[in-house]
């Protein structure tokens, strides 16, 4: 990620720290060759990958499956002028391999909405992007808010 | 939305997060464009005790009145009191009988409100991107500041996404609103200045040389949760 105005840059570590804390992300996907964003729950596995749960039939399985997106989460506090957000970059796939699927019914995210038949959606952690705003402060550590 | 960083520990939700409800309220009410004045009349108290809430981090406002203030702020008292912050996302099972629904255009405006925090997608040669920004809205348009040579600057003329949403952990429910449509970076400079005017709030960073971007609303559409209790 390129360098941006107030933000720190947050190693791969911190940026996993913080995921792991997120209640929700958000996928950004191409729908009708257009971008999209669906705020979901997930989890992290073992290896770092994102873990997504969503209906088997629904347009987001469809639409990532094999394909490279984007995961975010963040926490801002626009008062404060402060918070976090952090992206996964990877390649999606839905998890076919039933051993596999049943250890993620067990230990994978739940979704809020249930479904007839749910699949599960890996996303490879192959990027993993982070930065911090500290309050009021400009990329060079600069105080300039009055 | 007080955690420090890095969270190397987790407090309980009470402990720090007392002083912060006045602070969530606050954030909220001008998200929502109300002054203290209005808050108080939709949620039957005195604008003083708003005031009070908002400003004293040791104020400890009743359940009574925190349910009246959530409501009137479209939000939860769980949220208010910040104590979904510390919780494992993702584990706890579905609210008993969720609903996901289609919101019609003119709710999801409504939910956009005047202004707040979105977050911009688009692709880029390098792979998908997303961020958040500060946004305002003006005259059904959304604009948003961002630093020239950054990547959001770079989406002028793209097709984006613009994305808001409020996520209750605690009750499960939620909803997202998705802007969908093509980006433009403001360049008139009467415009710059009336936008300027309008804002609502200062850029994240601070700083000087920021330009707005505009994303025309007419793809609109979102979605939400609702739970039967």
């Amino acid at each position: 990620m390129r360098p941006d105005d107030g933000f720190r840059e947050l190693d791969r570590q911190e940026c996993l720290v913080l995921l792991v804390r997120a209640p929700v992300g958000r996928i950004v996907h191409t729908r009708h060759a257009l971008p999209a964003v669906l705020p979901l729950t997930f989890s992290l596995d073992a290896d770092s990958a994102v873990l997504l749960r969503t209906a088997a039939d629904s347009d987001l399985a469809r639409a990532v499956d094999g394909v490279v997106v984007a995961f975010e989460a963040d926490e801002v506090d626009a008062r404060a002028h402060s918070g976090w957000s952090v992206v996964v970059t990877g390649r999606a796939t839905v998890v076919t391999d039933p051993v596999e699927h049943g250890r993620l019914s067990r230990t994978g995210p739940r979704s809020w909405v249930a479904s007839p038949r749910d699949v599960f959606i890996r996303i490879e952690p192959e990027l993993v992007t982070g930065r911090e705003l500290v309050a009021g402060r400009a990329a060079h550590g600069v105080d300039i808010r009055p | 939305m007080s955690r420090q960083i890095p969270p190397d520990t987790v407090s309980p939700a009470e402990g720090g997060a007392q002083g912060d409800i006045g602070r969530r309220i606050a954030q909220r009410r001008e998200e929502m464009g109300l002054t203290r004045e209005e808050a108080a009349a939709r949620a039957g108290t005195a604008p003083g005790y708003i005031r009070y809430l908002e400003e004293q981090p040791t104020a400890t406002p009743g359940v009574g009145v925190l349910i009246r203030l959530a409501d009137v702020l479209g939000t939860s008292v769980a949220a208010l009191r910040g104590g979904d912050a510390d919780r494992t996302p993702g584990t706890r099972r579905a609210a008993r009988h969720p609903e996901l629904l289609a919101l019609g255009p003119d709710e999801c405006r409504a939910r956009l409100s005047t202004h707040g925090i979105g977050r911009l997608a688009l692709d880029t040669p390098e792979g998908p991107y997303i961020g958040p920004l500060n946004y305002t809205v003006v005259d059904g348009v959304v604009f948003c500041r961002t630093t020239p040579g950054s990547i959001p600057a770079a989406a002028d003329g793209a097709r984006v996404a613009f994305e808001v949403d409020h996520i209750d952990e605690g009750l499960r429910q939620g909803w997202s609103v998705l802007v969908r449509g093509r980006a433009r970076a403001v360049t008139d400079p009467a415009e710059v200045r009336r936008l300027e005017e309008l804002a609502y709030s200062a850029p994240w960073a601070g700083g000087e040389g920021l330009m707005w971007l505009s994303i025309d609303t007419a793809d609109i559409s979102g979605r939400r949760i609702r739970v039967d209790r």
